[in-house]
């Protein structure tokens, strides 16, 4: 009788179980199909927005910009703005005017602004591309605030946005957070900054002579990184400091003769990395007369001094071959006149 | 709807919006459009079609690149001497070069200015070039 009882509540519980477990399975499915019909909806009404405004976005694209323009209705706001920003990264020159000038003549600004303080994320990052791409001055507070946030991807677009806002305040700002965030790539911060090229130049010459050595490698590579040309005096301090990192980041950003006596006297620098770089830096500035300097690396106890400086003498702009095809019968050392040939080998098959 | 007898330019592009933009400029200066959206479409058309005016190649293209694409142009017999502009991103010199190495004859830079695009493409189809 007691078995019969347990055994009715165990069929009873497995039951329950089953029901359960078939209404959840039920609802699940229920939902998936709700999903799946609100994204197909919303694909024909994005489908239909772009229907109705891509004529008028490529007319405004080739020149012919529309007299009028229907009103952008609610539900084709986002994917009118997708096209937009979309359009307006693959294109350059008067395309991006016009498509700004569709955008305002629409309140695409306004609304932009809006979505940048009130939207999900999706929607700010696509706002904060938008403003940038419309210059949009009214938007800097909001793109500030943006970019102190925590999340690297929304930081990143608000500051991509900002330095096309205004390039020299952006730099200003930007500069000093790109030293100190060094979980960003060169690359990002880089690519960021090429907006504001001249604008970055000042606000690392005004920054670096204020730097510790713990900030300056950094601060020269974002220099190097963006190809700029800084001041003799701040590269010359760099290249004296008795920091190895900052010596060897100050080398690689070398790109004016201002600062050829420094790299001469960086060759001979006890640390071969150091050489290294004063060998490349002395083949992008040096003189005809470097070349005898770049001669003795070749006999360096260190493969990548001797590449380097054989490199290094191909670049010299006052060589030609055939004083290099000279230059390299004079070389007694075998492995310095090996060094040579591969360098010039390498050269002609690049 | 183009006239018959308008040069054909075949578009081999998969940004959707990118080769609708380009669609539209070149049918508002008269040329027809054929419409690749990828590398194996393309490969298909050139080797059952007759040779368009030009071809307008994106080197990014899913399956097979724009760099295959020229060199198969430039191996068909019938599509050998077709003009092909290439659109290359920025900042890929490398890909410029191998581009013109490839056989293309020109080549546009992405982003591109719409009035130089078609500039370049006019500069091909003009009557006698």
């Amino acid at each position: 009788m007691t078995l019969a009882t347990q055994s009715d509540t165990f069929i009873a519980a497995a039951l329950w179980t089953g029901f359960a477990a078939l209404l959840l399975t039920l609802l699940l499915g229920l939902q998936i199909i709700g999903m799946r019909l609100m994204l197909r909806r919303r694909q024909r009404s994005d489908a239909r927005a772009l229907a109705r405004w891509r004529p008028l976005l490529n007319a405004a694209i080739v020149g012919e910009m529309p007299d009028s323009l229907p009103p952008l209705r609610r539900a084709e706001r986002l994917p009118f703005l997708r096209l937009w920003a979309h359009l307006q990264g693959s294109l350059r020159g008067e395309a991006n005017e016009a498509l700004n000038e569709v955008a305002r003549r629409l309140g695409i600004d306004a609304y932009a602004r809006g979505l940048l303080v009130r939207g999900n994320r999706p929607a700010r990052l696509l706002s904060a591309l938008v403003l940038g791409h419309l210059h949009d001055r009214e938007a800097w507070p909001a793109l500030l605030r943006m970019a102190e946030q925590p999340d690297n991807t929304v930081a990143l677009t608000a500051l991509w946005a900002l330095v096309r806002v205004d390039p020299p305040a952006a730099a200003d700002y930007m500069v000093p957070l790109f030293i100190a965030r060094e979980e960003w790539a060169l690359s990002l911060a880089a690519g960021i900054l090429q907006q504001a090229t001249e604008p970055a130049a000042a606000a690392l010459t005004r920054l670096l002579p204020q730097l510790g050595e713990d900030k300056l490698p950094r601060a020269l590579r974002i220099a190097e990184a963006l190809h700029l040309a800084l001041p003799g005096a701040v590269l010359g301090a760099a290249l004296r400091s008795p920091s190895m990192p900052v010596v060897i980041a100050g080398l690689r950003g070398v790109r004016t003769p201002e600062t050829l006596p420094e790299v001469r006297a960086l060759l001979a620098h006890a640390d071969w990395q150091v050489r290294v770089q004063a060998a490349r830096a002395l083949g992008r500035v040096g003189e005809r007369a470097d070349a005898e300097r770049l001669v003795q690396l070749l006999g360096d106890r260190e493969w990548w001094v001797r590449y380097r400086a054989a490199e290094a003498l191909l670049e010299l702009p006052a060589l030609s071959r055939a004083d290099l095809d000279v230059l390299r019968a004079s070389l007694t050392d075998r492995f310095a006149a090996d060094m040579l040939s591969q360098a010039m080998a390498e050269s002609a098959n690049k | 709807m183009q006239p018959e007898s308008a040069p054909v330019v075949l578009v081999v592009e998969d940004d959707e919006h990118i080769s609708q933009v380009l669609r539209f400029m070149l049918e508002r200066q008269g040329y027809q459009v054929v419409h690749m959206a990828d590398g194996r479409a393309a490969s298909s058309h050139i080797a059952a079609s007759n040779p368009p005016a030009l071809v307008l190649l994106d080197v990014m293209l899913p399956y097979v690149d724009g760099f295959e694409i020229v060199q198969l142009i430039r191996a068909q017999e019938n599509w050998r001497d077709v003009p092909v502009l290439m659109l290359t991103a920025k900042n890929t010199e490398r890909d410029t070069v191998r581009a013109l190495d490839a056989g293309a004859n020109d080549f546009v830079i992405k982003p591109f200015q719409p009035q130089e695009l078609l500039a370049r493409v006019r500069r091909f189809l003009r009557p006698g070039a």
